[in-house]
């Protein structure tokens, strides 16, 4: 080798680079210069060892089980805990960022007070504990009534309440479930139909074929994980053919992307459509028993020429779709969702539920929580089921949780254990199979006891403040004056009340209307108990010290009552913690509850289950309503309370940070809108502005819009969005800078999501020759397989990578400059077959191409290719040339156009480096957890088994779609996938030769 | 957005008591952040007066009674870090041991108003860098290859410079991993 040759490219860029690289030394620090060492050894706690604790999360009401990992005494990432029955080991999107919440600028982190002046002031907790005490002291020296309006607290505090109050003197029942997002209009359809006031559950994985009236399982109905797993199981697994999924509503939602089938119909016309199901079900199935002889007659209007011009749908493709649901045994019927639902919400529900009554569904695949079902009608369900629920009885502690036979220990309150406990502090935890779960007695029967039968709602509350009987309202994480008018007359009746107290995480909307603001844990710092639903009880942990001056609201109360000498009845083993140590087994705690399995139990049709006097079909309003949709980032259909939610663009549209107007390509052309026009939506109720989104698969009489960001639209009637009629839409003027991260909604023809029929494979790809060395693989091909036949777009491994990699939230402007920093991100192709539209969608990642064309343009050894497949990038190694990203056929990578700020330094990845200005990053399929796991093995003087390393999008994957491995291992899953007839590369023309396989979408029949 | 970064130190500030000591002393947590941006932040944490307000001697500990280096840093064979030992380790001895001198009557004065001392950091490797004492020790790596006959050394000082080339040469040497993601992360 010739000298010249010698000094290669490394030696010249470090002569080339050398001056620079003195200054760039300057940068770099180091770590703090100062170490604390620790007073007391914490107990088992190793710096620098991840520690694992099991909770549940408590973002929405469903109640999945998480599994923290702590690092120090920081909780840093949630991961799903495999023994929750309700998360099976996922999270949604909005659980996996809820931990930006705790560390959150924006968290309220001390109680405020009022002053006389009407300001809220900082004050001390001796302080503000003495105020709240005042304040309920003088409502019962008034004799006025103390009234709780709380979120789903289906557990040991939701019990308190009511203790609290009975000890108070008061009526235990003064305690109002706020749940805005509950589907009440189920509920009560479910109460006409069947006499269940609750909310049905679904079982999708024994489904053939699933109907949806706008159901949205992912979005909304209160348990998105379930949801999103519910549509996977509906595809094929094994032996399983795949179920067919028929979607009908007014917009093509992010669920509805999902179905074989989606029938656009005309707003308001579902009710037609649901009855006319009836009618044709009658003729094709047998008569289920105690169907009202009248049935038949009543139903007879609703013949499929009648349906057809009422819904817009062709008439013989409402036969064929009653045939389809006939022949499926079992089908299922689910809704009506919230963009389906208007004025006929109820009577809609009692269509649906007629319809699977008749189809045969009851107690197979639809059926209710047994504790929900009156003992008279309980045919106890046959099988175990972990179906697809929906957020139990609503979660009020009111709504009582009938003590089981062998939980039979009388004790007044729920029960707890010894201080927290951590699982082994290694990610690859033995589980407990499931079934060897001892019972012990957890006393939930107790709650029973002190809760009322029937529980106040919220327009007796308003009602009674009205008429000035209510002395002092306590909130409880319920924020109803956030939600534009929806709960206006609340809002007003709040000016009746001497003293409103607010236990609250942020000082939001109702909070500013407190006269104290309780700052209340984050729940990953504090206990409860959860009885979810029949056969789930979950125990949520505190997984860290608290991080800032609150006070659990249990603690509040129960120092309260103390001080105020009322104590009778309430646990007297000193605070929440206590109480809940000295109960609970710390063998539950470490599963993160008490499960076992329980069916679904079997309602029985009413007398009467639908009314239909007097009604014809046909009577959908002609005009264009606003559809207000509910968002799978936004689960309490509030928008902008947490920035990674708002960042992360809708699946569908792919906007983020602000809130659109879908119009359809052709009103749009009519009206002479363009995508960005400012448009103000106003009806009875109020306006909203919003920008236009030009989007094809809206219907032309529709304007869609999501929830969380049109609330000026809802009227004081307590229902959050669905239908509304009557609206005007007007052009402002204005212009508004859409931030969309699509830009485009087609493929442009390069075949990237790809379809096959049920039974089809591939036409195998061409082997191209290559110029690279084919010899550079070591003994490892780490490997991902994307099975876009169970992806369903719900955006959980978009937030998880977020987290994990501590990628940075660059907000709107930057956005629309196109520097979002996301790492995985789902893409989306809007398409058209004969006339229906239809959405595709695909997870891309940094496909770690063998051939990669990034590694051959780094003038700085930046990214370099590991002989375990990896295209690894050393971040203190960039100069930030961007060469890499220009060469990158997949966007895989993104640059720091600036030292992004993170909102704090306590929610960072230690094991991942936070990148600064002027560097390059992407997925390494979490190599820290791949070098993590390795070390793991290594210590334990073994080799690496299959399934060890999960990176975080696939440890979050709700639907399964996500296989990571090994692919020179040939008996591993991912392997097996990729040699599967559907298995592709996207841009495989270019030879790149990706270690991410896709495996194509399996096409079903279509309707005919 | 500055202000966000602000309210991010406030936070720190705020999380004082157990959160910001379990912070300090977790080698490289806080220093997950921008290297830039974290370097001194955490003094506000700290009592400045505090920083080394004793002086611990390794020659008489080590060298002169010949304690161990993993007596007291336990967590070397078990973790990343190696760990200081916590003011209960150190009053175990002296408890009993030298009571009259100043340097352990100062410790003694910490430890009952449940303080800790806070030292300099000798030590330590970039934000950019993952290095696990656990792995090395396994590989039989003896402590005073990268931090020098300590037992012999009033005052710790640094030894070796810790550069990429000091940690390839013994990779080298010994066959260990020289991929750059075995280090960076």
């Amino acid at each position: 080798m010739s000298d010249a040759k010698k000094l290669g490219r490394r030696k010249f860029l470090g002569v080339g680079l050398g001056a620079s690289a003195v200054g760039l030394a300057s940068c770099s620090k180091g770590l703090p210069r100062l170490i604390v060492p620790q007073v007391k050894p914490s107990d088992g706690e190793i710096p620098g060892k991840a520690r694992f604790y099991r909770s549940v999360c408590r973002a929405c009401p469903a109640g999945c089980g998480l599994t923290a990992r702590v690092r120090e005494g920081r909780a840093i990432k949630l991961e799903g805990s495999p023994l929750n029955p309700i998360g099976q080991g996922a999270l949604c999107a909005t659980g996996q960022a809820t931990i930006e919440e705790l560390y959150s600028p924006n968290r309220l982190g001390h109680p405020m007070l009022r002053s006389p002046g009407g300001g809220l002031y900082q004050a001390k907790w001796p302080a503000a504990q003495k105020a709240f005490e005042a304040g309920i002291k003088a409502a019962l020296d008034q004799k006025k009534q103390v009234v709780f309006v709380t979120r789903p607290e289906p557990g040991f505090v939701g019990s308190l309440f009511g203790l609290w109050l009975t000890a108070l003197g008061q009526d235990p029942a003064q305690v109002v479930t706020f749940d805005p997002m509950a589907p009440d209009w189920l509920k009560a359809a479910a109460q006409k139909t069947f006499g269940v006031n609750a909310l049905p559950r679904y079982d999708l994985s024994r489904a053939k074929l699933v109907l949806s009236f706008g159901a949205d399982l992912m979005e909304d109905l209160g348990s998105p994980v379930e949801g999103s797993r519910g549509l996977s199981n509906l595809r094929r697994r094994g032996n399983r053919r795949n179920g067919r999924f028929i979607y009908v509503g007014p917009r093509l939602s992010l669920t509805a992307t999902q179905a074989d089938t989606y029938l656009s119909l005309r707003p308001g016309s579902e009710l037609d459509l649901a009855l006319g199901l009836c009618r044709q079900m009658l003729s094709l199935r047998p008569h289920p028993e105690g169907l009202p002889d009248g049935l038949a007659a009543a139903l007879a209007p609703w013949n499929s020429q009648a349906v057809a011009a009422s819904t817009g749908l062709d008439a013989g493709r409402i036969k064929s779709l009653a045939r389809s649901i006939a022949s499926a045994r079992p089908s299922l019927v689910v809704g009506p969702g919230r963009s389906s639902v208007g004025e006929d919400a109820v009577q809609l529900g009692q269509a649906i539920y007629l319809l699977n009554a008749l189809a045969g569904n009851l107690g197979s695949t639809f059926g209710f929580d047994a504790a929900d079902v009156p003992a008279s009608q309980a045919a106890a369900g046959a099988r175990p089921s972990t179906a697809l629920g929906m957020s139990g009885n609503g979660g009020s502690n009111a709504a009582a949780v009938n003590g089981n036979a062998d939980h039979a220990k009388a004790q007044p309150v729920v029960a707890m254990a010894p201080s927290s406990q951590p699982l082994i502090p290694n990610g690859s935890t033995p589980l407990i199979p499931n079934g060897s779960t001892p019972l012990i007695p957890s006393a939930v029967e107790g709650r029973a006891a002190p809760a009322p039968k029937t529980a106040l709602t919220l327009a007796e509350l308003v009602r009674r403040a009205e008429a000035g009987d209510i002395g002092a309202l306590i909130f409880h994480h319920a924020d109803p004056l956030a939600y534009g008018d929806a709960f206006a007359s609340l809002g007003k009746a709040l000016d009746r009340i001497p003293f409103i107290a607010s236990f609250t995480n942020r000082l939001d909307a109702t909070a500013q209307h407190s006269h104290a603001v309780l700052a209340d844990h984050h729940f990953l710092e504090t206990w409860d108990q959860l009885a979810l639903r029949t056969g789930v009880e979950a125990i949520q942990q505190p997984v860290m010290i608290p991080l800032l001056a609150t006070k659990a609201a249990a603690d509040v109360l129960l120092d309260a009552a103390q001080n105020l000498n009322l104590t009778n009845g309430l646990p007297n083993d000193g605070s929440l913690s206590d109480h809940m140590q000295a109960v609970l087994h710390s063998r539950d705690i470490q599963k993160g509850g008490i499960f076992k399995t329980a069916a679904l139990a079997t309602p029985v049709l009413a007398a009467n289950p639908i009314d239909l006097t007097n009604q014809k079909p046909g009577t959908a309003s002609d005009t264009s309503p606003v559809v207000l949709f509910p968002s799978v980032r936004h689960l309490n259909g509030l928008a902008g309370t947490n920035p990674l939610l708002e960042e992360i663009p809708d699946t569908v549209t792919s906007a983020s940070w602000s809130g659109w107007v879908e119009v359809n390509p052709a009103t749009a052309k009519r009206r002479g809108i363009e995508t960005g026009d400012v448009l103000e939506l106003s009806t009875a109720a109020g306006s909203v502005e919003l920008a236009a989104l030009v989007f094809p698969p809206a219907r032309e009489d529709v304007f869609a819009a999501p929830l969380p960001y049109a609330t000026g639209l809802l009227a004081d009637n307590g229902r959050l969005g669905g239908r509304i009629e009557n609206a005007t839409v007007t052009k402002t003027g204005k212009r508004f800078d859409l931030v969309l991260a699509a830009g485009s909604f087609s493929d442009q023809h390069r075949g990237l999501v790809r379809e096959v029929g049920e039974n089809e494979t591939l036409p195998k790809a061409k082997s191209l020759p290559t110029l690279y060395p084919t010899d550079r693989q070591g003994k490892r091909r780490w490997s991902l397989a994307v099975d876009l036949d169970k992806c369903n777009g719900c955006g959980a491994c978009v937030a998880a990578c977020y987290v994990e990699n501590n990628i940075a939230i660059v907000g709107a402007d930057q956005m629309r400059l196109g520097r979002s920093m996301e790492w995985l991100r789902i893409e989306r192709y809007v398409e058209a077959k004969d006339g229906a539209p239809s959405v595709k969608l695909l997870p891309v990642m940094c496909q770690q191409c063998s051939d990669a064309p990034c590694e051959p343009v780094c003038p700085a050894y930046a990214t370099y290719h590991t002989d375990e497949g990896l295209n690894a990038q050393v971040y203190n190694r960039c100069v930030g040339t961007r060469f890499c990203g220009n060469n990158c056929p997949y966007v895989a990578r993104r640059f720091n156009w600036y030292t992004w700020p993170h909102e704090s330094a306590l929610a960072m990845n230690p094991d991942v480096t936070v990148r600064s200005r002027g560097v390059m990053e992407k997925c390494t399929f979490c190599v820290q957890r791949i070098r993590g796991a390795e070390e793991q093995a290594k210590m334990e003087k073994r080799p690496l088994k299959e399934g060890e390393v999960v990176p975080a999008c696939v440890g979050t994957c709700s639907a399964g779609a996500l296989v990571f491995g090994d692919l020179m291992d040939e008996n591993s899953e991912v392997a097996q996938l990729s040699r599967s007839g559907r298995a592709y590369h996207i841009l495989e023309d270019l030879n790149t030769r990706p270690g991410v396989t896709y495996l194509a979408r399996r096409q079903n029949e279509e309707l005919e | 957005m500055s202000s966000a970064r602000k309210m991010g130190w406030a936070l720190v500030a705020g999380g004082l008591g157990l959160a910001a000591l379990v912070l300090a002393v977790a080698f490289g947590a806080a220093s997950a952040r921008a290297s830039t941006k974290i370097a001194g932040a955490p003094a506000k944490i700290a009592d400045p007066s505090a920083v080394d307000a004793i002086h611990f001697d390794h020659t008489i500990h080590v060298g002169k009674y010949g304690m161990q280096c993993l007596d007291c840093h336990v967590y070397a064979t078990e973790s990343t870090v190696a760990g200081l030992p916590p003011v209960a380790k150190c009053m175990g001895c002296h408890k009993f041991v030298d009571k009259e001198k100043p340097g352990v009557q100062a410790l003694a004065t910490l430890w009952r108003e449940g303080k800790a001392p806070v030292w300099q950091r000798v030590y330590s490797v970039p934000d950019y860098v993952y290095f696990s004492h656990e792995v090395h020790l396994a590989a039989k790596v003896q402590c005073q290859s990268c931090h020098g006959d300590v037992g012999s050394m009033h005052t710790v000082r640094r030894v070796t410079s810790l550069s990429m080339g000091f940690c390839l040469r013994c990779h080298e040497a010994r066959h260990a991993p020289v991929a750059c993601i075995a280090c960076h992360k």
